[in-house]
């Protein structure tokens, strides 16, 4: 039979701290979730009168919901799912095809300015970020974007330093040796990049995308700047909307669509864990 | 005219010039090898054969065509790469038919020579597996059978057996020789290993720094080799060398050795001058010391199974030479050597060229 280790008194106040701190960092993260469940099913005057902490009454009070879902007035926060979803497709289809071009052309061929176009990428990153809207938002009025959900389609596809590198590094270690026979058989480039580079570049494609859905359906400033219509505004501005300018809105539907914001991204994050932790060891384990 | 032709092939990169005016010719079912050690131009040579690398001096013939001109695609050649370049996405059938797809074959045919091509090299099996599922010697074949269905002109092989272990690479040599046999395809081969190049060759092409040293059969090399440098890349242990002093009336004195060299060896009649005595290990004959040409002192003793080669050494130079298996020789005995000297090679110590 197994037999424990004694546990000194040291050391069992050492597992208390650990499990204690635990605890308490666990209950400062799920709070504020677990009262933003209970709230959304509280009817208004419940919400007011009750604990943030308190459970609801009637837990299939579904109100709030529908009033998020289908609002009387107002567009319903579905419309801004569309949005979202639109922006976020058009614009990781256009940065798949820019990055993964981008970095076929930088590691395949040799050509003057080549380490001067990769370092102007990085160099971008150190311009800050505060900068750069009055004058994106003049380029974006002459490109007659400016106010639509295509400013931010434009903004969010163009490829980013880190996209670029997580696929050159990619590309690196595809060996050129399978350019040269393919070339040998008679594909064109195109033929090399489309038919055999891009499928293998499927991992990396898979982490890019998912680090930048991410972001994209996370982002407040750049909607807020640049597509704040209410036809056109994504998930994260119709939820500001909600809190702002309307007092009539009850703090309780305001949690309830919070819950139907984050519902997504846990559906994802159970469907995608394993790319996700794929795409973000990657780029580390590998140097 | 010859099947492939090379005339005054020159190639440099910048100011280092990595080919220099190799001219050599191959017939129709030769297997060409390009010998040499890392860095003397065998790839470089390869690549500009199949036109991946472009820009040379001089010109290339495949078949009665030039092609110096010519794209690789239309140049006819198929190559098998180090790395076997399977593309690791494709099943093996559509790795092997990838070529035929680019060219709009018709799928009818490409089935059909995909099948002919799997059934040639025992691959039916595996024909809808992925690269990653295979074994070396699998993804060899497939390489190869890639290339056979584009039914080219000219094989290239660079340097394929040397991502394999030493067993594998033993059965895969025997294999593409087999292939060879059965196939008569005319193939250029790049290795650096003697054996590959002593096995599988017809013609070996040895080069060093860009430049041919000798055009040679495989025999023909090992017995007759131009120079120092080709006589002590081929062959395992290395031959030894002798130097010494080599008389007028063709006697050799050196390193232990007071020896008559018979006329027959040298291609030419040799004056006196310095030489040095090219022996291989297995000339040697040991010998009761009354009859003994040299006596070398024996420093260790390298079994490898079937042979034991005796290190030792004899007038302050290093000899090597083999011995049965079953001859008792140990570490500090004095060893009475005879050497086969009608087997002899003598290379001017300057030079280094055989005379």
């Amino acid at each position: 039979m197994a037999r424990r280790r004694k546990l000194t008194p040291g050391k069992l106040l050492v597992r208390i701290i650990q499990y204690g701190s635990l605890v308490i960092a666990s209950i400062a993260v799920l709070l504020p979730l677990w009262s933003t469940i209970a709230g959304s099913f509280k009817t208004p005057v419940e919400y007011i009168n009750t604990s943030h902490s308190a459970p609801p009454a009637n837990w299939l009070n579904f109100d709030n919901y529908r009033q998020v879902l289908f609002p009387q007035t107002g567009l319903p926060i579905g419309w801004a799912f569309f949005n979202t979803a639109m922006i976020m497709g058009c614009a990781v289809v256009l940065l798949v095809i820019f990055g993964t071009m981008l970095a076929f052309v930088l590691n395949r061929f040799r050509f003057p300015g080549r380490r001067l176009l990769l370092g102007t990428y990085a160099a971008l990153v150190a311009v800050p970020s505060i900068l750069t809207p009055v004058s994106t938002f003049q380029v974006l009025q002459f490109l007659g974007l400016a106010n639509s959900r295509w400013a931010l389609v434009a903004l969010y596809s163009g490829a980013d330093i880190v996209s670029i590198l997580i696929f050159i590094q990619f590309i690196r270690n595809i060996s050129t040796e399978i350019d040269d026979s393919a070339r040998i058989e008679g594909a064109s480039y195109f033929q090399i990049f489309f038919r055999l580079i891009l499928p293998m570049l499927a991992p990396a494609i898979a982490t890019v995308v998912i680090l930048r859905c991410v972001y994209i359906y996370n982002d407040f400033v750049l909607p807020f700047l640049y597509a704040s219509r209410p036809s056109e505004s994504t998930v994260s501005i119709m939820l500001y909307n909600f809190t702002g300018i309307t007092n009539t809105i009850s703090q309780a539907v305001i949690m309830a669509a919070v819950i139907i914001v984050i519902l997504p991204t846990l559906v994802g994050f159970f469907f995608l864990q394993r790319f996700i932790y794929a795409g973000i060891t990657s780029g580390s384990v590998k140097g | 005219m010859p099947f492939l032709q090379l005339e005054n092939v020159s190639k440099s990169f910048g100011s280092f010039k990595a080919l220099n005016d190799i001219s050599f010719t191959a017939e129709a079912g030769d297997f060409v090898v390009l010998l040499g050690p890392s860095g003397c131009g065998k790839s470089t040579l390869l690549r500009l054969i199949t036109g991946l690398t472009e820009d040379h001096e001089g010109e290339i013939y495949i078949n009665g065509r030039n092609v110096t001109d010519l794209d690789p695609k239309d140049r006819r050649v198929a190559m098998v790469f180090q790395s076997y370049a399977l593309y690791p996405h494709l099943s093996v059938a559509r790795n092997i038919s990838f070529g035929m797809e680019i060219n709009h074959l018709p799928r009818a045919e490409r089935d059909r020579r995909v099948l002919e091509a799997a059934r040639a090299l025992q691959l039916e099996d595996l024909l809808n597996r992925l690269p990653a599922q295979l074994s070396g010697g699998q993804r060899q074949r497939v390489a190869i059978g890639r290339c056979l269905v584009r039914e080219p002109d000219l094989f290239l092989f660079d340097e394929p057996l040397s991502n394999l272990d030493a067993k594998l690479r033993h059965d895969t040599r025997v294999e593409l020789k087999h292939l060879h046999q059965r196939l008569k395809a005319t193939t250029v081969y790049v290795t650096h290993d003697q054996h590959e190049a002593m096995t599988l060759a017809t013609k070996v092409v040895l080069l060093k720094g860009g430049e041919i040293v000798q055009i040679a059969s495989p025999t023909e090399l090992y017995a007759r080799p131009v120079n120092r440098f080709a006589a002590t890349f081929i062959g395992s242990p290395a031959i030894n060398l002798v130097a010494g002093e080599l008389d007028s009336a063709g006697r050799f004195t050196g390193g232990g050795l007071d020896v008559q060299l018979p006329g027959s060896i040298f291609d030419a009649p040799a004056g006196a001058r310095k030489v040095e005595l090219g022996l291989r290990p297995e000339n040697a004959v040991i010998v009761p010391p009354e009859e003994a040409q040299q006596t070398i002192a024996v420093d260790y003793v390298e079994p490898t199974g079937a042979d034991l080669y005796v290190n030792g050494h004899a007038g302050g130079q290093e000899v090597v030479v083999r011995a049965g298996r079953t001859a008792n020789i140990a570490a500090g005995d004095r060893l009475p050597l005879r050497w086969q000297l009608d087997q002899a090679l003598v290379f001017d110590a300057e030079s280094g060229r055989r005379i």
